[in-house]
């Protein structure tokens, strides 16, 4: 059931809206469309939210949780890739939970953005394709102890998405 | 794997039925994403002179060896460092008379008066709208049920504002008002989207009596419920969490999303049944455990099984939970559920389940790195998965998370 | 109305019929006409000052954060003088989350750095704990050097609260409890204060998984303090640390318990060893068993928890803590 998150998007505050006061939204590191949530057109697993944009290396790919947290970037490709490089090689910048819990944003190119820092939805890189990727985009996943969540999110593949658009809600 | 367990056939993707509902859902969403672009698009004209930016300019970022439009040509476009781009910033707007509207709008004048603003893509004064309308409900039965009866005929982008506010009110929790909410949740004559954002609504919840419980699992596994269906699952996982959280009651959900994760024709909603869990980290006891083994070794899905493996990992009954990994390992032949049961035999009994890892290198080799990783840290003295997890040299030692095209 | 062209009977007459009209027309104002603008920092700072009357959290949390969200677009130099010359402790909140807010997304660090300055230097107390507030859950407790532990010897006690309450939830909320230097940080600040209940407080909660050797060793100092709170907490503290000083804290606690005689301290020790060796501290906790007959019920509960088996600190205690309630 692929569409199944398309209600969740048409309901989105309603089902985003954090209400604990640990609760975080989630919100589009750039503006681009929705290119794949659980599942990939081809139907293989994907249990996260990737997010395209038509060009590479010209928006910043900011940190999408809002909220100041902490931040592990982790360079592994420090060129311009645009559409992939192989699997492994994707920056990445994720935050840690106290409970197993992980948030992560792939793909971005290095910039002098890019190092460990502290910040809300500040800028980590440009978005780009690191890694395995066929086209400069965002993934976003949220996963405990490696097991990804796919409650948090509620956009839809083919969304159009700016970075005042609710992707999600974690915690 | 046993013979007597036959693995499930994962879901015919391609012969998947397109939910009947999925127009609708298009329609509502387009609706949705008209007004979340309206905003963006209300300020195209001003982004130039309102961005404020920093540092070099697109034109700058372009001689690190990329144009833009350029963008998916070759792999590794330049070798050196990209320039950062400047900062872009969309600032929301400030609205004339809401300082008005907020001290006169009542529960009578709300829709009319929120009308405008609800067009408007402005996201932050969608979520004023809310709390306000949550303000104006309060505690008041009747007022939630006003709203309720909107519910039944509003539009899509109001439906999510009304729904929202009753979600966030101190009524939703009145016994009168939580009946009304799950009866029209459930009530057939509701078109589908509708009763998605009362399901969604209905997550506030702090206890479903079993009678609930019951309509909301056989909802939630019946292929026709469609995506609501999802919905259903996520909101009887949403209120174990908070029941669990009171009050340690875990039971009664439990049941239900393994009712949902075994019987469900659906594989969205049987990994989603599979993973709620994870929010309440119930404690398994004896029956619970057999029925995550039975879905550990006939999911035909290998995500769900992976995700059974990390739900057995509470087990109550360690030396079982290890028997049970130990057992699927050999069987199974993908990588990822493999290490799902190697890490979570860690999970399920730290350094104890040593053993059983090794015995799991030995049948793959290529756990030893791995095997070694989790050996050196418990034997620098950390005891706490958690920790253990965050000790790991990697936290992705066979490319399992990102589950590529 | 001109009363003396009328009689006063008129005029009553008139009143009573009018009467249900006017009620009626109070009670459905024309709407408001909502036009959206570009925020100025003027307007914006006369909503707030005007919304801080108003009963709706919802118009005031609206207006919170509208104002953070629009810092990132608003002149600096413009937010830094309005901050400058607000004297309402109100509105120095307001305006001080706006400057924090701009550098914790990614723009100038001397926003923050006024904040700072105002914190530990303006006269007002409630100024002083007004600009701590608006420093919650964000990055300043890596870009404000010794400010936390200036802030913990604050004359003021709403300042030292303010702060307390900071190096906590950026500890929890920031950093996850990961991050070493905030953690030491803390463990400065709660140490060098000479308020002992905020200073319980602050090790009794901050996460020290990832604290420095020296910290370490400046909680096992204070596990000889005179303030059994202090003690308690320390001792908390000492539970959680990194496995590099796993065995010290155990070997301290361990050699603690028989001296202290404040039996919540005790219950506390229990704890940090239970979390220290999890199944394998059961040994060294029926050991304990009998050095204080009336913590026997709280050592058998652990051993009940700890057979369980489970691997995660917060289960564990999460099981304890039910335990409790059912006995």
């Amino acid at each position: 059931m692929r569409n199944t998150t398309k209600m969740l998007a048409a309901l989105t505050s309603l089902a985003l809206l954090p209400t604990a006061s640990s609760a975080y939204s989630v919100r589009s590191p750039f503006p681009g469309s929705v290119t794949a949530t659980t599942y990939y057109s081809s139907g293989t697993f994907h249990g996260a939210v990737d997010i395209g944009a038509s060009s590479c290396n010209y928006w910043g790919a900011e940190t999408g949780v809002v909220a100041t947290l902490s931040w592990d970037v982790s360079i592994r490709t420090t060129g311009v890739v645009c559409n992939g490089n192989g699997s492994g090689n994707q920056n990445e910048a994720k935050h840690a939970w106290s409970d197993g819990y992980t948030f992560r944003q792939w793909h971005w190119i290095k910039t002098s953005d890019s190092y460990d820092r502290t910040c809300d939805r500040c800028q980590v890189g440009n978005i780009g394709g690191t890694g395995n990727a066929t086209g400069p985009h965002a993934h976003l996943q949220y996963d405990r102890y490696g097991t990804n969540v796919t409650s948090w999110y509620s956009v839809s593949k083919g969304q159009s998405v700016n970075r005042s658009t609710d992707v999600g809600s974690i915690r | 794997m046993p013979p007597d367990s036959v693995p499930r056939a994962e879901s015919p993707r391609a012969d998947r039925p397109v939910r009947r509902t999925a127009w609708r859902v298009v329609a509502l969403g387009a609706a949705l994403l008209v007004a979340g672009v309206g905003w963006w698009t209300w300020r195209a004209p001003s982004v130039a002179s309102e961005q404020h930016t920093t540092g070099s300019s697109p034109a700058v970022i372009a001689q690190s060896g990329e144009t833009h439009h350029s963008a998916a040509q070759a792999n590794t476009l330049a070798e050196g460092e990209a320039t950062a781009a400047p900062r872009r910033f969309d600032a929301p707007p400030c609205w004339q008379d809401l300082e008005r509207f907020n001290a006169e709008v009542t529960l009578g004048t709300f829709r009319e008066w929120a009308a405008p603003l609800l067009g408007s893509g402005d996201a932050l004064v969608r979520e004023y709208l809310q709390a306000r309308l949550a303000e104006l409900i309060g505690r008041d039965a009747a007022k939630a049920g006003e709203v309720l009866d909107w519910a039944r005929e509003a539009p899509a982008d109001e439906l999510e504002v009304l729904l929202s506010g009753l979600k966030d009110s101190e009524a939703v929790h009145l016994p009168q008002v939580a009946a009304r909410l799950t009866a029209m949740s459930l009530d057939a004559s509701l078109d589908a989207e509708r009763r998605t954002g009362l399901l969604l609504a209905l997550e506030t919840q702090r206890h479903f009596e079993p009678a609930v419980l019951t309509r909301l699992t056989a909802f939630a596994k019946d292929p026709s419920s469609g995506e609501a269906g999802w919905v259903a699952t996520r909101t009887l996982g949403k209120v174990m969490a908070e029941d669990a959280r009171r009050t340690g009651e875990v039971r009664p959900y439990l049941d239900s999303l393994l009712t949902v994760s075994a019987e469900s024709p659906d594989e969205q909603i049987r990994y989603l049944a599979l993973t709620m869990p994870l929010h309440a980290d119930p404690v398994l006891d004896a029956k619970s455990t057999e029925r995550y083994a039975h879905i550990l070794t006939s999911e035909g899905s290998e995500d769900g099984r992976q995700a059974a493996a990390h739900d057995l990992s509470l087990a109550e009954d360690k030396a079982h939970v290890l028997e049970l990994y130990a057992k699927a390992f050999p069987a199974e032949q993908n990588v990822c559920v493999r290490w799902a049961l190697f890490r979570f035999a860690a999970r399920a009994a730290g350094r104890e389940a040593l053993p059983v890892m090794a015995t799991m290198a030995l049948v793959d080799p290529r756990f030893q790195p791995t095997y070694q990783d989790f050996e050196r840290i418990y034997a620098s003295g950390v005891v706490d998965f958690e920790r253990v997890w965050l000790s790991l040299s990697t936290q992705d030692p066979f490319g399992c998370l990102h589950h590529d095209e | 109305m001109p009363v003396s062209h009328v009689s006063r009977a008129s005029v009553a007459g008139l009143l009573l019929v009018l009467s249900p009209v006017v009620s009626a027309h109070a009670q459905t104002p024309s709407p408001p006409v909502l036009k959206a603008e570009t925020c100025s920092l003027d307007g914006l700072m006369d909503s707030i000052r005007r919304g801080l009357g108003s009963k709706s959290e919802a118009y005031r949390g609206y207006l919170r954060a509208l104002l953070r969200e629009t810092a990132v677009t608003l002149p600096e130099a413009q937010l830094r003088d309005a901050f400058a010359r607000e004297r309402d402790p109100a509105m120095v909140e307001h305006l001080a989350a706006a400057l924090v807010a701009r550098t914790d997304r990614g723009l100038e660090s001397s926003a923050l750095d006024a904040v700072r300055e105002r914190a530990l230097g303006d006269a007002d107390p409630a100024v002083r704990a007004a600009t701590v507030r608006a420093m919650r859950r964000s990055s300043a407790i890596e870009r404000t050097g010794d400010m936390y532990e200036r802030l913990m010897r604050d004359a003021s006690p709403d300042v030292r609260r303010e702060a307390a309450t900071n190096l906590i939830e950026d500890n929890q909320f920031v950093y996850s409890g990961h991050h070493g230097p905030a953690a030491d940080a803390a463990v400065a600040a709660a140490v060098g204060s000479t308020d002992a209940s905020l200073t319980a407080r602050i090790l009794g909660t901050v996460s020290t998984e990832a604290i420095s050797a020296d910290s370490q060793a400046r909680l096992q100092r204070m596990l000889r303090g005179g303030d059994s709170s202090v003690r308690a907490a320390a001792v908390t503290a000492l539970g959680g640390v990194p496995a590099s000083g796993m065995k010290s804290s155990r070997e301290s606690l361990l050699a603690m318990y028989r001296e202290e005689e404040d039996p919540e301290v005790r219950k506390a020790i229990l704890q940090s060893i239970a979390r220290l060796g999890f199944s394998g501290a059961v040994p060294d906790l029926q050991r304990l068993r009998e050095v204080d007959p009336r913590l026997a019920p709280e050592v058998d509960a652990w051993t009940r928890v700890l057979g369980m088996g489970l691997q995660e600190w917060s289960l564990l205690l999460r099981e304890k803590q039910r335990l409790s309630q059912a006995r």
